[in-house]
């Protein structure tokens, strides 16, 4: 059985706002809210200002067990689940789909019963499922930055083989701890010696140097095209295709020639053609990255009208930046206008359409792609409802 | 030192609540909703930030109707019974909870209290 999927509901707390008229706007200011990260004054951050998830979700005894980066990802859930206008007899069945990064502050600890709850990773689902009332098929996917576009893909793979007609499908993540500051900065991925923290990350760039860190979390309702048709549900994509694979080479940086990734792009492409595509591209603003991406780009993306890079405007959410840069692309694609990526002066490959001014563009195809620590590699193709 | 503030500080991180919503008089299971999971938390959170031993079976009056039953099975005075279970709480504590055992879990803030001040008195 392959029946169509579609998206009815968006649910996202990033650094620039929790609701489509909010992030569109900041989208568009010359820069993103990046600063200095109070654990390491050399390092940029983009950090949700003012988060309380109790303001959001409710009373949330279980929270005690959840990471902030999960936290994020349960009050996304309750928006999309808003979003989507789904109720408690749709959610029953629904199916779970996340793409979650490590806990780096579980320990163990003499004043918590449960810390083993900290170190599990599909804690962040059990307590979702209970506040959701979702009890269908599930993954909690820890693939690093390529998580939560794999969270995506399986949950689409899943509800076009007619395992759910509903399903949940997003991430969260925060990395802006100081443990996890220094990881990040000793494994040399950071933009440093920038003269003000919204000029760190800069992707595709010549004078990049590395990413800066985000945080924030993103949800998608997932329906089979019947079962949203049937309810009236307003539709906002169709996700027509999915694909990952692995580099295996390095453990760190992307495989130089960017074989696996290459593949992961073209099968994602073979369902969802160029026709009027903008591609969400990984962009940390690495050195490697970009390299690789940008040749990977070239091989592949010729046609497309533009390229955006949206880590230039809210930081490397980690396992969480997929599904973000999802969230962004709709909400921009709705809007038909897209953000330059900021900080882009000189191109380090000059025969690709990045966006370097804001520009009207109305994709028809939007191709997601996410390259992750690990060699992983994860995309995701959609198209706008229209 | 009254531990109240302290346990009501663990009762409001532990189940996402503010301070102002727990007093002495609060039930912890039928009014403030707490779970085994929780009341694992409160245990093991009382026994680090008080400094005492904890017995959970005790602290949260896990066995009163076992044993009323058995105390019942025995021809014991239920009173007596539950007194000698429970040394901690007063005697006015214990008819109050013989009296309200049909509306639900009797476990109140109080007694969690009362089983961190006795267990202070009994190392002095």
């Amino acid at each position: 059985m392959h029946r169509r999927v579609v998206i009815t509901g968006s649910g996202f707390v990033l650094p620039l706002g929790d609701n489509r008229k909010d992030v569109f706007s900041t989208l568009h200011e010359p820069y993103g809210p990046f600063i200095r990260s109070a654990a390491d004054a050399e390092v940029a951050v983009c950090p949700v200002p003012g988060f309380d998830l109790k303001a959001q979700v409710g009373r949330c005894k279980n929270a005690r067990y959840l990471t902030r980066g999960q936290q994020f990802c349960l009050a996304a859930a309750m928006k999309a689940v808003d979003d989507a206008g789904l109720g408690p007899r749709q959610l029953d069945q629904a199916g779970l789909f996340l793409g979650l990064g490590p806990n780096l502050e579980a320990r163990p600890r003499d004043d918590k019963a449960l810390w083993l709850l900290d170190f599990l990773p599909n804690t962040a689902a059990s307590v979702m499922a209970e506040m959701l009332g979702v009890h269908g098929e599930n993954l909690t996917i820890l693939t690093a930055c390529a998580a939560s576009t794999q969270a995506l893909g399986q949950a689409f793979r899943t509800v076009s083989a007619g395992l759910a007609d509903v399903a949940l499908a997003g991430g969260g993540d925060s990395r802006l701890s100081p443990a996890a500051v220094r990881a990040y900065k000793q494994a040399g991925v950071l933009a440093l010696g920038f003269e003000r923290p919204e000029l760190a990350c800069r992707p595709f760039d010549q004078a990049r140097s590395g990413f800066a860190i985000g945080e924030g979390g993103a949800v998608f309702a997932l329906e089979s095209l019947d079962h949203a048709q049937r309810r009236g549900a307003t539709i906002l994509a169709e996700i027509v295709s999915a694909s990952s694979s692995l580099d295996g080479g390095s453990l760190t940086g992307p495989d130089p020639e960017g074989r696996a990734g290459q593949t992961a792009v073209r099968r994602c492409l073979n369902d969802l053609g160029d026709d009027a595509l903008c591609v969400l591209a990984h962009g940390t603003g690495t050195i490697l990255n970009d390299q690789v991406e940008g040749h990977i780009l070239a091989q592949t993306a010729q046609k497309a009208e533009a390229i955006a890079a949206f880590k230039s405007r809210i930081g490397h959410l980690a396992a969480a930046c997929g599904c973000a840069e999802l969230a962004l692309g709709l909400v921009c694609s709705a809007q038909g206008l897209f953000p330059s990526i900021a900080g882009l002066e000189n191109p380090c490959q000059g025969d690709l359409p990045l966006l370097r001014s804001a520009r009207k563009v109305r994709p028809r195809s939007l191709l997601l792609q996410s390259f992750g620590f690990g060699g992983q590699n994860a995309c995701l193709g959609v198209r706008p409802w229209t | 030192m009254n531990p109240f503030p302290i346990i009501r500080l663990i009762l409001a991180e532990i189940l996402d609540l503010d301070v102002d919503q727990i007093s002495p008089e609060t039930y912890v299971i039928r009014t403030l909703q707490a779970e085994s999971i929780d009341l694992l938390e409160i245990g093991v959170a009382m026994q680090h930030r008080l400094g005492i031993g904890v017995d959970d079976d005790l602290l949260f009056l896990k066995n009163v109707r076992t044993v009323l039953n058995r105390a019942k099975r025995d021809a014991k005075d239920p009173l007596d019974a539950l007194k000698s279970e429970y040394p901690h709480l007063s005697e006015n504590r214990v008819r109050h909870i013989l009296a309200d055992l049909s509306a639900g879990p009797v476990l109140r803030v109080e007694d969690l209290v009362a089983y961190a001040e006795s267990f202070g008195q009994a190392k002095g």
